[in-house]
């Protein structure tokens, strides 16, 4: 036999390779560590943990204790362990198979007495006796529950023998599988002419660990000449597992049926042929009442899974409509819904007439089952999948959920922020087969001096992102910054993706992560500025109601005459857009409120042509009187709409050494290009040497506030190709300088100092040595604020404590606020 | 005196409970002493005292026994030995002991019944080394794993009752026999020895001498002379340093010990067995000894010196040189099995409720149908006599009949939950008449005691007596119970087993002795267990 499908989940074991097993899968455990488990027929024989008064051995739990754990685990039990229901809904787990150990104390007073298995040991134990010869065997599909995740699937693989011949087959999809094995395809309409998808059908499994309840996707897809369905898997949206004890359900129907009592239940379905009765005889039928009253005494039945607390299965009028809220959560119940298919021993159970799974959906008219089996449809369906995987031929397709990667990226600003990409699509591929990612990730670099790269993960599940992060971990720690790339292989539903981690230089390093050390952690923390981010932006806030000043003003504009005064309308209106607000903003901070935009001016403006308008008679204006300080503040005062003339006019001056400060209004507002940028900063710079440090003769109080417009507006001034490192040094020097000099007074020109501060920071986007940590700058810098947090007015000490978490690079974006809240 | 804790002390399993101002008892039968439940360990002298029979309420408290170890020394007269009491302070004497067999030559001069007592215990011995120590494949069920081993009843009804004859015994020198790798080892070390280089000092001619320490130094200073050469003397000879081979080293003392006791072990085996000449275990016995004589005989041995003491620790060459790692492992093998042996004199009365059991067990299990398969687990070496681990009673059997052992009550740390159990009823008085097991019917139930039957101390006769009065005070209905005493016949002669009963069917008793060699007599046996049986299931 080439092709072999095993079913662990149902009332009693089903193997292809071993078609004669008849008996109830579980384990008998070993009284001291190593004496080998018992398994199978010789299980079915043994008295440990058969559910007898005496010897001990024989309770369940052993010693009536349940502390004490049990001498005989059912596989149902260890499938709960390996899938718990409170990681259900979990994009992808974290099992371990030494937390979370299935044990029995033989000695009730000895703790060293414990006996423990991992989960995946007892299926191992149980899979291992029900395969004839191994070495015969080229496929191998092993029935799992849906809801298995990645830890647990890893960790069955790898106990089952880890090669690429076993194939872990999600419980739906196998009885799906069956279904689609035994219909005529032709008969299916395609209703997705991209994928061929027919539709899709709800598949209801009722095993003894837990329920399934699930749409599966149909498609329809050739193979050869002819054309096949195929299920689609799909555990990327929902859970598809119900909180049923299977189990327990199997025990109260053989009490309803009268075929046992809640002190021999255990014993008949371990021991004796109690199974078989129930699942062959079609004559038995349970009363719907004598089935809630043996319910109700299950629920004291010492062997009973280990309850959980979604545990709806023993309260049978509540079971429809826990089922159909589970069912709800897919909201497809209308959309191309082909129909409902049942499987499992507990399905074709008759209770007062119909089977179990009708009974369970009988109220909703739009669950009818059309197809229910006892169980035979799972493993036919293994058996099935085997054989097309070993084949090549067509199987069912798994849908991924998405994998991205965080990392540290710089956003439009040069600001550092998370970014994400995607590691693997969210795309379906066929069953057995590696999805990789199509375009490596190179964001990625191990820092100087460190020895590990952390990664951050992304997945998820039914719309809630989970985040885990893995370490790969160098020999040694390099000594410059080594950039790596990143890609990644999953195959869905058969354990963990595997990650390789590559260095770009060849050879220096490779790793490869299996993300079985994955920890659980929050997304990756904004980062604390080191400077404030993005840049001050006023946000128009005129609506076209408010446009009547602008036109009014521009039409004056157009009169213009030199020899006539200026109106003192324009004056006005000057005075009312030079006026902003700060926004309440949750998520930035030096946003405000005004009435032009400090950036793309025009185009932010509600109707541009009225500002266009205004800006070209203004332009016109000036051009006729270069020299009027009234229109050239004005035009400052416009920001990016401030017309040409002006600007021009303004460099003139500002270059032969004879600015007016209106001048400067303009250059700090309006100044984009990179030559007009120098010219200004030349002569800044000139401005701050010819001081020579004397700052009783400072005059330079409307250049450092233009200075402070310039680079609170704009970015790029700050770049090293704007302004040399030895002109920001000096400004820099010439800030702090004055500042230290004004401490005394706090008057304006230290405020404007304060204001321009945390500005100047902004270079360390472009320039790590900015006032690096720990420098001698940086010591000075640190040393003024400290000062500055201690004494003046509470505003200025605000400030002052805030620029100090900013100067050490550990501000919040509080600190920011607290900033630009403070800033005039 | 009163003693706080303290109830009594017992001659045999059964008894009244009452308590006792007499802290001695005739160490001849199954001595125990009854202690109102402490739950601490007790200890008499250095040996912790196993519990024995039920846990029983008595007086307002509830009660335990514990089995008395037979603490006698080598010699040739009976004796009377006291040791201290743990937590209840007390001195507890045992009278009229046997005195334990001499080792080595001495033992040829041992009094028949010692000789005997010594056989009967050797005897049960071996069936624990066969049960534990398979060397034939194993049966459904069985399974051999780090110190113990699984196995079924039909091996323990093979080993106790239907005696293979066609193999020869299995004990520590055949399983050596076997070891290749240590015949290999102890050719090659007998061929060539490790050598150590050993420094001495003696008088050397003055032209020779390379080397001279402080002694030699000090013995020239006392030496008459003004130079070497008048110091030198007539023969010029000085005290110096000089080295040669020797082989009398730790190791090798310890190869030397080894191979004596293997080839003494080989010579009695092959004595015990020599009516199995044909089997192949005989041959390889047969050969180990040739070679072991072969071994002793070579000249590159001569020098080695016979140990003088055992040493517990090993040295370099005993831990780390390939060849000596065996004779090592082997020394130990051999000691911890001389343990066993003492052990089993000391715990004798544990031994046999061991063994009585096992053949007990062994009938019970032929004769009747388990509802399900138990099996028997051995350890590798008895502890304290005991050589199962717990559950060791089989059963439920159908009907349902269940076989409740005192042992799996207290050795598995079940006494405390006993008290709750109420499995049957009395289950909180039958303790009281020392019973060790209680095999119940659902209605009627079975008391069986295991017990040692000194022919110079009581009668078969006399047991089942005092047992079934015991047993009577014991039960609050007596029409529920019938005895079974499985005495282990001691007598020095060569005896079948005896069979005895009193009553007819309510509160009948009966008795089993059985002697060494308890195959031989299966017949004999079973009809005995048979009728308490059929009695008590005839009262069903």
């Amino acid at each position: 036999m080439k092709a072999v499908g095993i079913d662990l989940t149902n009332a009693v074991v089903q193997s292809s390779s071993c078609p004669d097993a008849n008996w109830f899968p579980s384990v008998i455990l070993p009284m001291v560590q190593d004496e080998p488990v018992l398994v199978g027929d010789m299980a079915k024989q043994h008295r440990r943990g058969a559910g007898l008064s005496w010897p001990p051995e024989c309770q369940i739990p052993y010693s009536n204790d349940v502390k004490f754990g049990k001498g005989r685990v059912s596989v149902a039990e260890a499938w709960r362990y390996l899938s718990p229901f409170e990681s259900r809904n979990l994009a992808w787990d974290n099992y371990q198979p030494f937390q979370r150990q299935i044990f029995w104390q033989p000695n009730p007073i000895d703790e060293r007495s414990k006996v423990s298995f991992s989960a995946e040991d007892i299926i191992y134990e149980v899979a291992k006796n029900c395969i004839n010869d191994v070495s015969s065997i080229e496929q191998l599909c092993f029935v799992v529950p849906d809801d298995l995740g990645e830890g647990a699937q890893q960790a069955l693989l790898d106990r089952l023998g880890g090669t690429t011949s076993i194939h872990l087959l999600p419980r739906p999809i196998a009885i799906a599988s069956d279904w689609c094995d035994r219909q005529n395809s032709n008969e299916f309409t395609i209703v997705n002419h991209n994928n061929g998808s027919c539709g899709f059908i709800w598949v209801l499994s009722m095993g003894l660990d837990r329920w399934e309840f699930c749409p599966v996707e149909i498609r329809r897809v050739p193979s050869g000449t002819e054309d096949v369905l195929i299920p689609v898997r799909d555990h990327t949206e929902h859970s598809s597992g119900l909180a049923v004890d299977g189990l327990s359900l199997l025990a109260a129907y053989a009490i309803g049926v009268g075929k046992a009592d809640l002190s021999n239940v255990w014993f008949e379905l371990v021991s004796g042929d109690l199974i078989e009765q129930l699942l062959s005889d079609s004559r038995l039928n349970c009363f719907i009442d004598d089935l809630r009253r043996a319910c109700t005494e299950v629920k004291e039945w010492t062997g009973r899974l280990t309850a959980t607390t979604y545990d709806c299965s023993l309260d049978t009028d509540s079971l429809n409509s826990e089922i159909i809220r589970h069912a709800n959560k897919f909201n497809k119940r209308d959309r191309d819904c082909l129909g409902t298919i049942a499987d499992g021993s507990l399905a074709g159970l008759l209770v007062g007439g119909v089977s179990l799974a009708a009974r369970a959906l009988d109220q909703y008219d739009g669950y009818d089952i059309f197809d229910c089996t006892s169980g035979s449809a799972t493993v036919n369906g293994a058996k099935l999948v085997a054989h097309q995987l070993q084949q090549g031929l067509p199987t069912y397709r798994d849908r991924i959920a998405p994998i991205v990667i965080y990392y540290m990226g710089h956003d439009e600003y040069w600001d550092p922020l998370i970014s994400k990409k995607t590691l693997i699509e969210g795309l379906t591929v066929e069953a057995g087969q590696v999805a990789t990612t199509e375009e490596p990730i190179t964001e990625f670099y191990i820092p100087a001096g460190q020895d590990t790269l952390t990664l951050i993960l992304g997945r998820e599940f039914g719309k809630k992102l989970e985040n885990r992060q893995i370490s790969a971990n160098l020999r040694e720690k390099v000594e410059s910054n080594e950039n790596v790339v990143i890609t990644a292989e999953v195959r869905p539903g058969q354990g963990f993706a595997t990650a390789l981690v590559r260095s770009v230089r060849s050879g220096f390093f490779e790793t490869k992560l299996n993300w079985r050390t994955m920890e659980e952690g929050p997304p990756p923390k904004t980062p604390k500025y080191a400077w404030p981010p993005g840049v001050a932006n006023i946000h128009s806030t005129v609506t076209t109601g408010g446009l009547s000043d602008f036109r009014r003003v521009a039409e004056l504009l157009g009169d213009y005459c030199p020899k006539r005064d200026l109106p003192y309308t324009i004056v006005n209106f000057r005075e009312d857009i030079r006026q902003w607000t700060l926004q309440d903003s949750a998520k930035k901070a030096y946003q405000y409120d005004g009435k032009i935009a400090s950036t793309d001016s025009f185009n932010r403006f509600v109707i541009p042509d009225v500002l266009k308008e205004l800006s070209d008679n203004l332009g016109d204006a000036i051009e006729l009187s270069p020299k009027n300080e009234q229109l050239i503040r004005l035009a400052g005062w416009m920001y990016e709409a401030c017309p040409q003339s002006a600007i021009d006019a303004a460099v003139k001056r500002i270059k032969r050494g004879s600015e007016m400060s209106c001048d400067l209004e303009v250059a700090g507002k309006a100044f984009i290009k990179k030559e007009h940028i120098q010219i200004f900063v030349d002569m800044f710079a000139a401005k701050i040497r010819t001081l020579k440090k004397d700052y009783e003769l400072d005059s330079n109080n409307n250049w450092v506030r233009a200075f402070r417009d310039m680079i609170r507006f704009r970015v790029d001034p700050l770049r090293c190709e704007y302004i040399s490192g030895t002109q920001i040094n000096t400004i820099e020097k010439y800030v702090i300088g004055l500042m230290y000099y004004q401490s005394t007074r706090r008057g304006p020109k230290y405020n404007n100092c304060l204001y321009i501060a945390p500005h100047l920071l902004k270079r360390r986007r472009f320039d790590d040595s900015f006032l690096a940590l720990g420098s001698k700058r940086w010591d000075e810098w640190m040393e003024m604020f400290e000062y500055a947090s201690r004494v003046g007015m509470s505003r200025q000490k605000d400030m002052a404590k805030s620029m100090l978490k900013v100067l050490k690079a550990e501000a919040t974006l509080g600190d920011i606020k607290i900033l630009a809240s403070n800033e005039k | 005196m009163r003693v706080n804790g303290f109830v009594g002390l017992r001659k045999h399993p059964w008894g009244d409970g009452a308590p006792a101002d007499c802290f001695s008892v005739d160490g001849r039968g199954s001595a125990r002493i009854i202690l109102s439940d402490i739950g601490r360990e007790v200890r008499l002298g250095s040996l912790e005292l196993p519990k024995v029979g039920f846990p029983f309420f008595n007086k307002g408290s509830w009660c335990q026994a514990y089995d008395l170890p037979q603490t006698s020394t080598p010699g040739q007269d009976a004796q009377e030995k006291s040791d201290s009491l743990s937590l209840v302070d007390i001195e507890i004497t045992q009278t009229k002991l046997m005195p334990r067999p001499r080792r080595g030559k001495a033992k040829e001069d041992d009094r028949v019944e010692v000789k005997t007592r010594d056989k009967w215990l050797f005897w049960q011995l071996l069936r624990y080394f066969e049960l534990s120590h398979p060397d034939d494949e194993l049966g459904e069920f069985e399974a051999g794993y780090g110190s113990a081993v699984r196995r079924s009843w039909e091996s323990v009804r093979r080993e106790w009752i239907h005696a293979d004859s066609d193999e020869p015994e299995i004990s520590l020198i055949v399983r050596l026999a076997n070891n290749f790798a240590l015949i290999h080892a102890l050719d090659l070390i007998t061929q060539s020895p490790r050598r150590v280089l050993e420094r001495y000092r003696a008088d050397t001619p003055i032209g020779r001498i390379q080397e001279l320490d402080s002694a030699c130094i000090r013995n020239y200073a006392h030496r008459p002379g003004r130079n070497a050469l008048e110091k030198a003397g007539p023969k010029q000879q000085l005290q110096s340093v000089l080295r040669r081979e020797n082989i009398d080293t730790l190791e090798n003392r310890i190869a030397l010990w080894v191979i004596m006791r293997m080839s003494a072990m080989a010579g009695e085996w092959l004595g015990r067995n020599s009516r199995f000449a044909d089997s192949q275990r005989h041959t390889l016995v047969k050969k180990l000894l040739t070679s072991l004589q072969d071994w002793m005989s070579r000249l590159t041995f001569a020098d080695v010196d016979f140990l003088q003491e055992l040493p517990s620790e090993p040295n370099y060459p005993l831990q780390f040189e390939p060849r000596y790692k065996f004779i090592w492992e082997t020394y130990l093998a051999i000691r911890r099995e001389d343990q066993v042996f003492e052990d089993a004199w000391t715990w004798q009365r544990v031994l046999w409720a061991e063994s009585g059991r096992q053949i007990f067990h062994g009938f019970l299990t032929g004769m009747w149908k388990e509802l399900l398969v138990s099996t028997p687990v051995y350890r590798n070496e008895g502890l304290s006599g005991q050589w199962l681990m717990p559950y060791r009673a089989p059963g439920p059997f159908e009907g349902p009949v269940y076989l409740y052992d005192s042992m799996d009550v207290n050795t598995v740390g079940w006494s405390n939950l006993w008290k709750e159990s109420n499995a049957f009823p009395d289950f909180d008085r039958i303790g009281g008449c020392g019973c060790d097991q209680v095999l119940w019917f659902g209605e009627r139930g079975v008391a069986i005691w295991y017990a040692l039957q000194d022919p110079s101390s009581i009668s078969l006769e006399e047991m089942i007596q005092q047992a079934r009065v015991s047993m009577d005070r014991s039960v609050s209905d007596r029409e529920q119970w019938v005895g079974l005493v499985i005495a282990a016949d001691l007598s020095t002669s060569e005896q079948e087993p005896h069979v005895e009963q009193i009553g007819e069917g309510k509160s009948m008793c009966v008795g089993i002795s059985i002697p060494m060699d308890a195959h031989r007599y299966f017949g004999d046996i079973e009809a005995g267990i048979e009728i308490a049986l059929e009695a008590a299931r005839g009262l069903v």
